[in-house]
């Protein structure tokens, strides 16, 4: 930046601070979006089958027809719930691990309200009741990493991990043991609280799961954003998962925003469980949460923390779920399995490589 | 329920353990986080069945189960040390792609989406108490000769060393990189051992056998504070703890859930320094060395 | 500080009873990175500058504007990351920030570490000004030409204790050298 240069205009360094900001961002998914096409087109020839044939086949299972689609964003709902709650705990700098164990929490409490309320309950108190009770749920599993991050200093990453095996045996023992109907797994059905099916409301959805937790979903991202980049707890939270050490000089008290980031986070998956328990199934099922926390962190990933990157990439990761049962004729659903471990590898590994060469080619050309 | 039976149980249920955490504790301490345990001991498993399947020797088994170990390990190092990945995410990718992979395989050369074939295994005399199996004492052996490793050789102080100053290793010519390269493939392979183990004591691979024992080991390493002997005999606890619990099985005393919770409440207690500081290497998780 | 005893307060509440601070690493302490100029620049106040908990964006960029034109922040654009500054320039951000608000003693560490020599002698006015406005300044810095240039008082510290106080006129560099090195003791006032 020497004094003898022309002065830049305004309007070109916006643009290319705009640019900059959007290839870091949107490089490394479509990167790992490449990389597993390879991967796919791999795994489909050693099946001896043509990758065009069976890509073909994915899009028309899971988009080219209504109940495929329904059952895509069934599942992205789910999705979208963990995947904010991890990108949520990300942007303070925190790991939640515990999706799983949150969202079966959150789950289970809203099937116990729902039972708890007398049935012809309107919807327009039973929901916000059983939502507040799945997101308290919730909370209070992910306040317990919190807590202990902030007083002992706690890696949140092992005792998220640790307390979903704690807690998913907790509920386990809750149902096996008192609450659930013989022969069966599950809570008795709620008589409350039960969300609008999709199908509901338009016959093309027949048979599948989505319901208008969807809509839900959708506005807690908006919320999310709101709240990162508006408000001046998000503020405070992003400068504390970025750089700790200024924020704290900035008179931000980084172990407060630690303790409400994981709590919050918490709260977001575990209001994720209305997606099975209300609008699906109905009742409280024991394993109804299992790999949601997981494929929540790639959701997170590959959806670069930002609310509505995470919808993006629920979505995604929602049809290569039910892409698979579509192709399942040609080649088994498990290379669904073998793709999903690929995408978030390969998220993971471009992101601090495409920051690298991106930085150090700028740096390059500013010389 | 007499001691014997007790003991010998106990030890069986916990050679997957001793070998996975004594491989934890190697790369742990050279500074990379390895949640990937569990990964790397459900490929051991199902490599070691591929193998033995089509050999009809377990020690073929063995050998194809430490290779499956040591590849996924490779993905590990390439992904957190060169590629510097956020070493917890490549941890759940390396877990979730170990699942889908045998998955696929599993389809693939088995034509099965929940078990493979049965294969011979090691031992088999029922009154030896599992003590026929070579691979056995291997597992007993392997936490102390991962001690005397780390604590008395050469290699051991260099991983020490990159775990907790990679620095200061690096400006007296120690090669961090590849001594972390070396401590994820030393954790890939014992790791692996486990799974092999328990593969070819079940005598066949299941679908995500391994059911979360890699985040007991982890749990073992943490709790006996990334000391290898330390850390075995966590790991002789969560295995005496589960035993009691097999044992006592028919008297309701306690339910299983709650033994299964022990391991995960122990170290989640010694996260919080109830029972003494669990502190982690200085450099573990950082890889900007 | 105004007989109030601070040592156990918050840095906000330090902020608020008129301390500011440059801390000697900009880029762990004194700034974010990732965030824009305007976002560093009310780092610290940000309280002030939301209302009902949400900010307000167009009194951020109005502040920031100011703030950029007034202490010459090139290239002047609110918008950019802070990372996409030289260095000079950043640290024209922290200063901005921290002698912007209304302070009564600054402490300033380092202050010209890693700038250019258009954004020192900036700085450096910047400092005299705020003396000439009454304030108090706790320059801490290892440059020993920028100590004489700009102080009314030097301290030199040895071993962690203050090894004399002078009054500028009489510190020399010969005094200042044997108080550095431990050669002489003078007075600590």
């Amino acid at each position: 930046m020497s004094a003898s240069s022309p002065p830049i205009p305004h309007e070109t360094i916006t643009r290319a601070a705009w640019r900059e900001h959007a290839e870091e961002a949107l490089i490394p998914p479509l990167v790992a979006l490449l990389v597993a096409a390879i991967c796919g087109d791999l795994l489909i020839l050693s099946y001896g089958q043509s990758p065009a044939a069976v890509y073909r086949l994915l899009i028309e299972g899971t988009w080219g027809n209504a109940y495929g689609f329904g059952q895509v964003l069934y599942k992205a709902t789910t999705l979208a719930f963990t995947g904010l709650a991890v990108s949520f705990g990300l942007r303070a700098g925190l790991f939640n691990i515990g999706g799983e164990s949150q969202l079966a929490a959150g789950g289970f409490a809203a099937a116990l309200t729902g039972l708890a309320l007398p049935g012809g309950t309107p919807l327009i108190l039973a929901l916000p009741l059983c939502m507040i009770a799945a997101g308290a749920a919730g909370g209070v599993v992910g306040a317990v990493p919190a807590y202990l991050k902030t007083k002992f200093g706690a890696h949140e990453v092992i005792v998220t991990i640790m307390l979903n095996f704690v807690v998913l045996a907790l509920l386990n023992w809750f149902i096996a043991g008192h609450l659930h109907v013989p022969e069966t797994l599950h809570t008795p059905e709620i008589h409350a609280g039960v969300l609008p099916r999709l199908a509901d409301i338009s016959s093309r959805f027949h048979g599948s799961a989505a319901n208008l937790s969807l809509i839900v979903a959708v506005l807690v991202a908006v919320a999310v954003w709101f709240y990162l980049f508006r408000a001046r707890g998000g503020y405070e939270l992003r400068a504390a998962g970025l750089q700790p050490d200024a924020a704290e000089y900035g008179g931000i008290s980084v172990g407060r925003v630690w303790m409400r980031a994981l709590t919050f986070s918490g709260v977001i998956a575990g209001a994720g469980g209305i997606n099975y328990v209300l609008g699906y199934k109905h009742y409280y099922e024991d394993g109804f949460a299992s790999g949601a926390g997981f494929l929540g962190i790639a959701v997170a990933l590959v959806g670069r923390n930002h609310p509505f990157g995470v919808l993006v990439a629920a979505f995604f990761f929602a049809t290569l779920s039910q892409g698979g049962l579509a192709i399942h004729a040609f080649v088994p659903k498990q290379m669904m399995d073998v793709l999903q471990g690929v995408v978030i590898l390969a998220v993971a590994m471009s992101v601090p490589e495409v920051r690298r060469v991106l930085r150090s080619g700028r740096r390059g050309r500013e010389a | 329920m007499n001691p014997v039976s007790f003991l010998t149980q106990m030890i069986r249920i916990a050679i997957p353990y001793l070998f996975a955490a004594s491989g934890g504790v190697v790369a742990e301490r050279s500074g990379i986080v390895s949640l990937t345990l569990e990964g790397f001991m459900l490929t051991g498993a199902f490599a070691a069945v591929v193998g033995t399947n089509y050999s009809g020797n377990p020690w073929i088994g063995v050998l194809s189960g430490m290779i499956g170990g040591l590849i996924f390990a490779m993905i590990h190092a390439v992904a957190t040390i060169r590629y510097r990945a956020d070493q917890v995410v490549v941890g759940v990718a390396i877990n979730l792609l170990a699942i889908g992979v045998t998955r696929f395989f599993l389809k693939l050369f088995f034509a099965s989406s929940s078990n493979s074939p049965r294969v011979t295994g090691f031992g088999g005399n029922i009154h030896a108490g599992g003590f026929d199996n070579p691979l056995l004492w291997l597992g007993v052996l392997v936490a102390p000769v991962v001690a005397f490793m780390i604590y008395k050789t050469p290699f051991g102080l260099r991983v020490r060393a990159a775990g907790e100053h990679p620095d200061a290793a690096e400006s007296v010519g120690v090669s961090v990189t590849r001594v972390r390269y070396i401590a994820v493939a030393i954790s890939g392979v014992l790791a692996a051992l486990g799974g092999v183990y328990l593969a070819l004591d079940q005598h066949q691979f299941t679908d995500q056998m391994t059911a979360g024992r890699g985040f007991i080991a982890i749990s073992a390493v943490i709790f006996g504070r990334w000391d290898p002997i330390r850390a075995a005999l966590a790991c002789l606890l969560f295995a005496a703890a589960e035993t009691f619990q097999i044992q006592l099985q028919g008297s309701h005393a306690i339910p299983s859930q709650f033994v299964e919770m022990i391991p995960y409440l122990l170290t989640i207690i010694a996260l919080a320094g109830v029972v003494g500081r669990a502190v982690p290497p200085a450099a573990l998780g950082k890889a900007e060395a | 500080m105004d007989g109030a005893e601070i040592t156990r307060r918050s840095v906000s509440e330090r902020h608020e009873a008129g301390l500011s601070h440059i801390p000697e690493d900009r880029h762990r302490r004194g700034l974010i990175l990732e965030y824009t100029v305007a976002d560093n620049l009310i780092l610290g106040v940000q309280k002030s500058f939301a209302k009902n908990g949400v900010l307000d964006r167009d009194r951020i960029m109005e502040k920031a504007a100011e703030e950029i034109s007034s202490f010459d922040i090139r290239p002047p654009n609110s918008i950019l990351e802070a990372r996409a500054l030289s260095g000079g320039n950043q640290q024209k951000i922290v200063v901005a920030r921290e002698m912007g608000r209304k302070f009564s003693v600054l402490l300033a560490s380092q202050p010209t570490r890693g700038v250019d020599v258009g954004a020192i002698e900036f700085i450096h006015q910047q400092l005299l000004d705020a003396r000439a406005q009454g304030k108090a300044i706790l320059l801490v810095s290892a440059e020993l030409n920028e100590v004489l240039a700009l102080s009314d008082r030097i301290a030199v510290m040895y071993r962690g204790k203050f090894a004399g106080v002078m009054a500028s006129p009489d510190a020399t560099e010969e005094a200042l050298g044997e108080l550095m090195i431990g050669a002489r003791k003078g007075n600590a006032a």
